[in-house]
């Protein structure tokens, strides 16, 4: 039995957050769409709405989306300073997943030290810990996705059930993602029933739940975009170039290694064996939910970062099961003396396979952020151009061009509620691209552009090394 | 009437059902009285010359034969000045009545009020409750005559006989939606009280058939286009005559629910697969269709209602999740019926001289009965000629930049207008502010703008060019 178990977990959440505070603080930027959310809670602090008709977007435009994750931190900011807000806050939201696996893997294992040490790795888990550093719903959502498995198979009691009706109604109300968590549970379901093994009857009702409030709050916000998109809403609009992007350097090798190769190979072997052998009723749901994101992310209906985010942390939840075989195996071999030894290897190999990936990834992932410089240009338009500017730039840098420099921009990432989206993206990549000024000149026109940004990340998107436009001193201007 | 009949729920459900009816009036700012845009070529049509077998079409695609219906011909006795006010009085009655005697009929099979409540209210909140009742059309007096003969059915056999009758000769979609309720009453309610019935409605659809249809030949129908697409069956993703997503779950609910006695609702399985083709291929049916959809829908949620729910708190959310979303659908009332700023461009069209207006299908009806133009293609393609080949010609003159060739082909099709939207312009016509006939529109020595109010255009295509 370990002891002061309530002491280690608080001091692996601490390594854990202080690990991504090493980061975040360090950083003088954030990424791209952190400037999002920063203006979405500004304007709920000083209006109490979210800003669903931003006159900056797109040159103007509705975007309707879940606000409870920017509610949060704009309540939150009441209390403490923005900034403070801006860099700890959603840390210390991906740093209680940590929490939240204990607690899983516990119910799921009764053992402590599996438990434990499935924590420990979902502090680090390489894609995770990388796309959580900036102001992303993700670090809040994660979190409270596992607390609801958790709380599913605690549905007997009543404190645990209302506690999981309060987090699917957050989860529903924060991202589109709830979707994801219900259509897992109904893969539960039918492989439960497939098995012709039972469901309580609290599971069931809690499932329902859950899935008709996400469907009926979906619904509501989504209306609109149901209305313009059609069906097509579920891509969110995504112009077809840069879905075709996201899922360009997919390779399974690359996914294994942001998941973390020991615990991909690790989970494989606890799938099959779940699967055709023990079939009990945590490892289905777990095995539920990793199908169903498997299969979202086959259709390409969430970013790549996003998928494998989910499906590790349900790899980590499975790692559990594993720990405990690998220990169970070790005690009926000769080596069964160096126990404790062969825990500490594995803890040094999960070091070396997920905490410095994360570390790498992490730095990556800062370089990717808007540089200093780029955030003085921004400070300096703002200052040079009026007020009703219009800016193309690359869709990634529109966020930052509408926080910092206020000015509108032809696109940004939110694409949704948009209409001719393709044409929109073609036109800016043709700008930066082809070497036609007539060509170039209409298109400014069309969109009423009167400054374009050219940064290293425009260059990366739109695979170019110079910028033809550029060469032009007859009709542009370097500012 | 039975007395077995709660007084409640009639009360509740016919008060539920003028509410709904009322509603774009009362929420959606349509003036009280107003024609929906359906409505007013159903109107239109009464209003032209009523003549047996086949009616005649003055303005819709240049003019075109329409199948003769006894909904024309009893609207077109009534004096012209009340017949917009008869034609919707008399849908808003039959809608009342219909509910009223779906709910009796429930009643007198299944004294299960909540359930048959539920079904019949779930009908009642549906968007194409309204489309159907909002909308004067023969497709609605002709499912009032139905609801009317099954509930006679029971009673006197003898009376349901001439309505069984008529139904063909009103609307023959409706007869053909008869036929099956016909055949899923054999089997659950008396065997044989339908061969009299049936034998008069299958000779009247015989009848209707040879002396309606046949002279008119197989119509030239135009390709439908995507007929599975979720935008043409679910009003969520913006189809006019569709089911609510909600809806259609709770419909799936049901029909999961019901698994367990499979054989006894087999002949509802057929019959709802039947429907559900029927709608797929042909819009009007959905008005029959989601009766289907209603019960199943019904049925699933007295089921929520009545589970034994073992958390009380999940139990009261979920039956208000369920109703927000039921009520949230509503917002689908409105789109039935012209803007205001689209009334207004029509009653301008109405002050220029004769001539054929080209714009999206959809604003055909709009044209022809509030603008008194002739319309280059309407929603109604039904025995409209060359309805294929004016299909491909809009598409051409939509997206070509080709002014010689553009010309040539207004000038073949003798258009003197084309009509713009706003909606037209945002995507559901063009993409790009300069594509296609808006580029060529630049051109003011073949078009000149007549109208340009609240992103409503009519364009004047110049005579002087023309050969």
């Amino acid at each position: 039995m370990v002891k002061n178990q309530k002491l280690i977990i608080f001091l692996i959440f601490m390594i854990t957050l202080a690990a991504r505070l090493s980061f975040t603080l360090t950083s003088n930027t954030f990424d791209s769409e952190s400037y999002f959310v920063m203006r979405q809670v500004e304007h709920i602090r000083a209006t109490g709405l979210p800003l669903y008709n931003d006159p900056l977007s797109y040159g103007g435009r509705e975007y309707q989306f879940l606000p409870f994750f920017h509610y949060l931190l704009a309540g939150i900011s009441f209390i403490l300073p923005l900034d403070f807000v801006y860099r700890v806050i959603p840390q210390l939201f991906a740093s209680s997943l940590v929490i939240f696996v204990y607690l899983f893997v516990k119910e799921f294992t009764k053992d402590i030290l599996a438990a434990l040490f499935s924590s420990f790795i979902s502090g680090f888990i390489p894609v995770f810990f990388a796309s959580t550093l900036g102001l992303s719903p993700l670090s809040f959502i994660m979190p409270m996705i596992v607390l609801l498995l958790y709380l599913l198979l605690k549905a007997d009691s009543p404190a645990h059930t209302y506690l999981f009706i309060a987090g699917s109604v957050i989860l529903a109300l924060t991202h589109y993602y709830a979707a994801l968590l219900v259509t897992g549970f109904f893969v539960y379901i039918a492989l439960r029933k497939v098995d012709d093994l039972d469901i309580k009857k609290e599971e069931l009702e809690l499932i329902l739940f859950s899935a008709f409030f996400t469907f009926f709050v979906l619904l509501t916000i989504s209306k609109r975009a149901f209305l313009m998109h059609g069906i097509a809403f579920i891509w969110q609009n995504i112009p077809k170039q840069i879905l075709n992007n996201y899922f360009a350097d997919f390779s399974i090798i690359n996914a294994v290694y942001q998941v973390g190769p020991i615990l991909f190979l690790a989970t494989v072997y606890i799938i099959y064996r779940e699967s055709f052998i023990t079939k009990r009723k945590p490892t289905t749901l777990l095995i539920s939910f990793a199908l169903t994101t498997m299969a979202i992310l086959y259709f390409k209906l969430i970013p790549i970062t996003v998928g494998l985010s989910f499906l590790s942390v349900v790899l980590v939840l499975l790692f559990g099961e594993f720990f405990i075989l690998f220990l169970e195996f070790v005690e009926k071999t000769k080596v069964s003396q160096y126990k404790n030894l062969l825990i500490i290897a594995l803890i040094i190999l999960f070091i070396g396979t997920s905490v410095l990936p994360s570390i790498v990834l992490a730095n990556a992932s800062l370089e990717m952020s808007p540089s200093s410089q780029f955030l003085q240009a921004m400070e300096y338009l703002k200052r040079i151009s009026p007020a009703d500017a219009v800016v193309m730039a690359s869709p990634e840098d529109g966020h930052i061009i509408t926080k910092v420099a206020n000015r509108s921009v032809v696109m940004d990432t939110n694409f949704i509620q948009v209409r001719s989206i393709d044409q929109r993206y073609n036109d800016i990549r043709s700008v930066y691209r082809i070497n036609s000024d007539i060509n170039t000149i209409r298109i400014l026109q069309t969109y009423n552009v009167t400054f374009l940004i050219i940064t290293d990340r425009a260059k990366e998107e739109f695979n170019i090394e110079r910028v033809p436009f550029a060469q032009n001193r007859n009709c542009f201007r370097e500012v | 009437m039975s007395s077995r009949i709660s007084n409640g729920a009639v009360a509740g459900i016919i008060f539920l059902a003028v509410l709904i009816l009322a509603s774009p009036f009362l929420f959606f700012n349509v003036p009280f009285g107003e024609l929906s845009k359906d409505g007013q070529y159903h109107l239109e049509l009464t209003e032209q010359e009523v003549s047996f077998p086949v009616m005649h079409d003055a303005l819709g695609y240049g003019g075109r034969p329409v199948p003769f219906s006894l909904y024309y011909y009893f609207f077109h006795q009534v004096p012209r000045e009340e017949r917009q006010k008869a034609m919707l009085g008399a849908s808003l009655v039959s809608a009342l009545l219909t509910v009223f005697l779906l709910f009796a009929m429930l009643q007198h099979h299944h004294e299960d009020s909540l359930l048959n409540g539920l079904m019949v209210s779930l009908y009642v909140v549906s968007p194409l409750f309204l489309y159907t009742w909002l909308i004067p059309s023969p497709e609605g007096l002709a499912l009032a005559c139905s609801i009317l003969a099954f509930f006679l059915l029971e009673r006197s056999k003898f009376l349901s006989v001439p309505l069984f009758f008529l139904i063909p000769f009103i609307s023959i979609k409706s007869a053909i939606a008869c036929a099956l309720g016909l055949w899923l009453f054999y089997f659950y309610v008396k065997k044989t009280t339908i061969t009299l019935p049936a034998l008069f409605l299958g000779s009247s659809i015989l009848l209707v058939m040879i002396m309606v249809y046949s002279p008119l030949g197989m119509p030239e129908m135009a390709t439908l286009s995507e007929p599975f697409a979720l935008q043409h069956l679910i009003t969520d993703f913006g189809a006019t005559m569709g089911f609510p997503l909600f809806m259609v779950l709770l419909c799936g609910i049901g029909l999961f629910l019901t698994r367990k006695k499979k054989y006894a609702y087999l002949p509802a399985y057929m019959a709802t697969l039947i429907m559900a083709y029927l709608a797929i291929i042909l819009p009007t049916m959905r008005i029959y269709a989601q009766l289907f959809v209603a019960g199943f829908a019904g049925f699933a949620f007295a089921h929520f209602i009545r589970r034994p729910w073992k958390i009380p708190l999940v139990s009261i959310l979920f039956l208000v999740i369920i109703s927000l979303n039921l009520v949230q659908q509503a917002g689908a009332y409105g789109q039935y019926f012209p803007l205001e700023k689209e009334r207004d461009a029509m009653v301008f069209l109405q002050s220029l001289p004769p001539g054929i207006v080209f714009s999206h299908p959809d604003y055909g009806f709009l044209i022809t009965s509030i603008g008194q133009h002739e319309v280059f293609m309407d929603n109604a393609p039904l025995y409209a000629p060359q309805v294929q080949e004016r299909q491909n010609t809009t598409s051409f003159l939509f997206y070509s930049r080709n002014l010689e060739d553009t010309r040539q082909t207004l000038d073949q099709n003798k258009i003197s207008f084309i009509f713009i939207s706003k909606d037209m312009k945002e995507g559901k016509v063009w993409a790009k502010p300069d594509q296609g006939l808006l580029f060529l529109l630049r051109n003011n020595q073949a078009f000149a703008k007549v109208y340009d109010s609240n992103g409503m255009e009519i364009w004047q295509v110049k005579d002087a060019n023309r050969k």
